[in-house]
């Protein structure tokens, strides 16, 4: 373990222990300790290894090194907030937030952070869990993002479509026999108008049927009205991110977050728009599995009066005859899947007064972009 | 042509749309029919030793088609049964032929392919 800063560390009853470091380096969560003013006094072995940096290299910098933009830029601003407020964000709360490697990869990683006041300056010490490391992170990542356990992981998707494929096919089952028992009436030498009439109506009341469990699953899918509020955008990928990108560093994938600092807030129904991320960003994660390059791409710009967001992959990309139907309800590439996802998304994002497509990427694999309104 | 004895056919389904279509389509092609709402009304209220066959839905929620089956097979009952399901999968179709099920359908239904089922089903 290199010492951070030496010059620092004289008034530092944590630095002076010898006892306490061997202890603290045998604690499995990384561990950065940091001043006021958001200098790194103290980073651990653990810390070395999940952010790639020596101690070395980064005792005595600003601790926004290990974050991505635009939280590196706000850094200094929220200590500087909590100073003259008091007002606590995220000391002795805790959240899912996106860390930045030494190499330029992003990851989610939960940051409990406390404060200690053990000499003139207070201090704060962060314990960062790397959330794409943990066997049990995917069931931690539900509980905090609660909201979106509804409807948003591929899996339960998977299972709706399942269901609504049964829960059609009886009405389509009804009404097929109905008009096939129409079309024998009919090819009687003198047919029984009345029976054919029954017939029909019987198979319009089916078909009827059929669109009142499209409605159900509409209505499932987008509770309703949107719920709009004015949402930090970044704030919202960031979260969205987190969840979705669970298992990335295991599948070798490399992760880019880069989110313009000035991005606005936009009237969203956060739930469903996080859905749609999480959706896209699972899409690129296993359109990437088994090939030679994995780098995912999470961008965020602000575009005049709307917002454009873009998830990149550098998979095999789609093939011509599935691009032009893509974002049609139960067409897909997968095995497993139900080809449900990308038209759930596209009626969320338009619903949203925005647009949902998909270009290919020109390094290999493809892009999908959508839009958000801002005003 | 049959005759009067041998033209009732069995229709078992949960979906009362369903059943009632199929009672509908089969009535048109000549035959009486007899509906169940379930496997369990089958079991306990059909004419069992007057009947054509069975056609019977898979997926109801208390006992399946199969399981259907199954009993009447355990009590000696040799009735030809289609089985109709909307995902007829390798392992169903393998376990209906084990039950000696003489068609699985896939819903919808082709018409021709069930009635020519059900007329040959005594032969």
């Amino acid at each position: 373990m290199q010492q951070p800063d030496a010059t620092a560390s004289s008034d530092l009853a944590v630095s002076d222990s010898a006892l306490l470091r061997s202890i603290l380096e045998t604690v499995p969560d990384a561990m950065i300790v940091i001043d006021e003013h958001g200098t790194v006094r103290f980073f651990s072995s653990a810390a070395e290894r999940l952010f790639g940096y020596t101690a070395g290299e980064v005792g005595g910098k600003n601790v926004n090194l290990l974050m991505p933009s635009p939280y590196r830029e706000q850094h200094d601003g929220y200590l500087d907030r909590y100073r003259r407020t008091g007002e606590r964000r995220i000391i002795g709360i805790g959240r899912v937030v996106v860390g930045r490697r030494k190499d330029g990869s992003t990851f989610p990683m939960e940051l409990s952070v406390g404060e200690a006041h053990q000499t003139h300056q207070p201090l704060f010490t962060g314990f960062v869990r790397d959330l794409t490391e943990r066997q049990q992170t995917e069931r931690r990542l539900h509980e905090l993002q609660d909201g979106l356990l509804h409807v948003s992981r591929v899996h339960s998707m998977g299972e709706m479509a399942a269901a609504l494929a049964h829960e059609l096919n009886q009405p389509l089952t009804a009404t097929s026999n109905y008009v096939r028992a129409a079309l024998r009436l009919l090819a009687a030498p003198e047919p029984d108008l009345a029976q054919v009439r029954q017939a029909m109506t019987h198979a319009v009341e089916q078909t009827l049927r059929s669109g009142e469990i499209i409605r159900r699953l509409r209505a499932f899918v987008a509770r309703g009205e949107l719920a709009r509020e004015y949402e930090s955008i970044a704030k919202l990928i960031e979260e969205a991110s987190g969840l979705a990108l669970v298992g990335a560093k295991e599948r070798g994938v490399k992760v880019m977050i880069t989110i313009d600092p000035d991005l606005a807030e936009a009237p969203v129904d956060r739930v469903q728009v996080q859905q749609v991320l999480l959706n896209l960003i699972r899409n690129a994660m296993e359109a990437m599995d088994g090939g030679a390059t994995r780098e995912l791409t999470v961008a965020a710009s602000k575009r005049g009066d709307h917002v454009l967001v873009s998830v990149a992959d550098t998979g095999s990309g789609v093939p011509p005859e599935i691009a032009a139907k893509l974002f049609q309800p139960f067409v897909t590439t997968k095995a497993e899947g139900m080809g449900i996802g990308l038209s759930v998304s596209r009626t969320i994002i338009e619903a949203h007064g925005g647009r949902l497509w998909m270009e290919p990427n020109t390094t290999g694999g493809s892009v999908f972009h959508f839009t958000l309104p801002t005003d | 042509m049959h005759d009067g004895s041998h033209r009732l056919v069995a229709v078992v389904d949960d979906d009362d749309a369903v059943r009632d279509s199929l009672r509908f389509l089969l009535e048109i092609a000549g035959y009486s029919v007899a509906s169940y709402g379930s496997a369990a009304q089958f079991l306990h209220e059909a004419p069992i030793g007057e009947l054509v066959c069975l056609v019977v839905d898979q997926h109801m929620p208390d006992q399946t088609g199969l399981q259907l089956v199954a009993r009447l097979r355990a009590q000696g009952v040799s009735l030809p049964v289609a089985l109709i399901t909307g995902s007829p999968s390798a392992d169903l179709v393998r376990l209906a032929r084990e039950l000696s099920v003489a068609k699985v359908m896939e819903k919808p239904l082709d018409d021709d392919v069930l009635l020519d089922f059900i007329e040959h089903a005594r032969d």
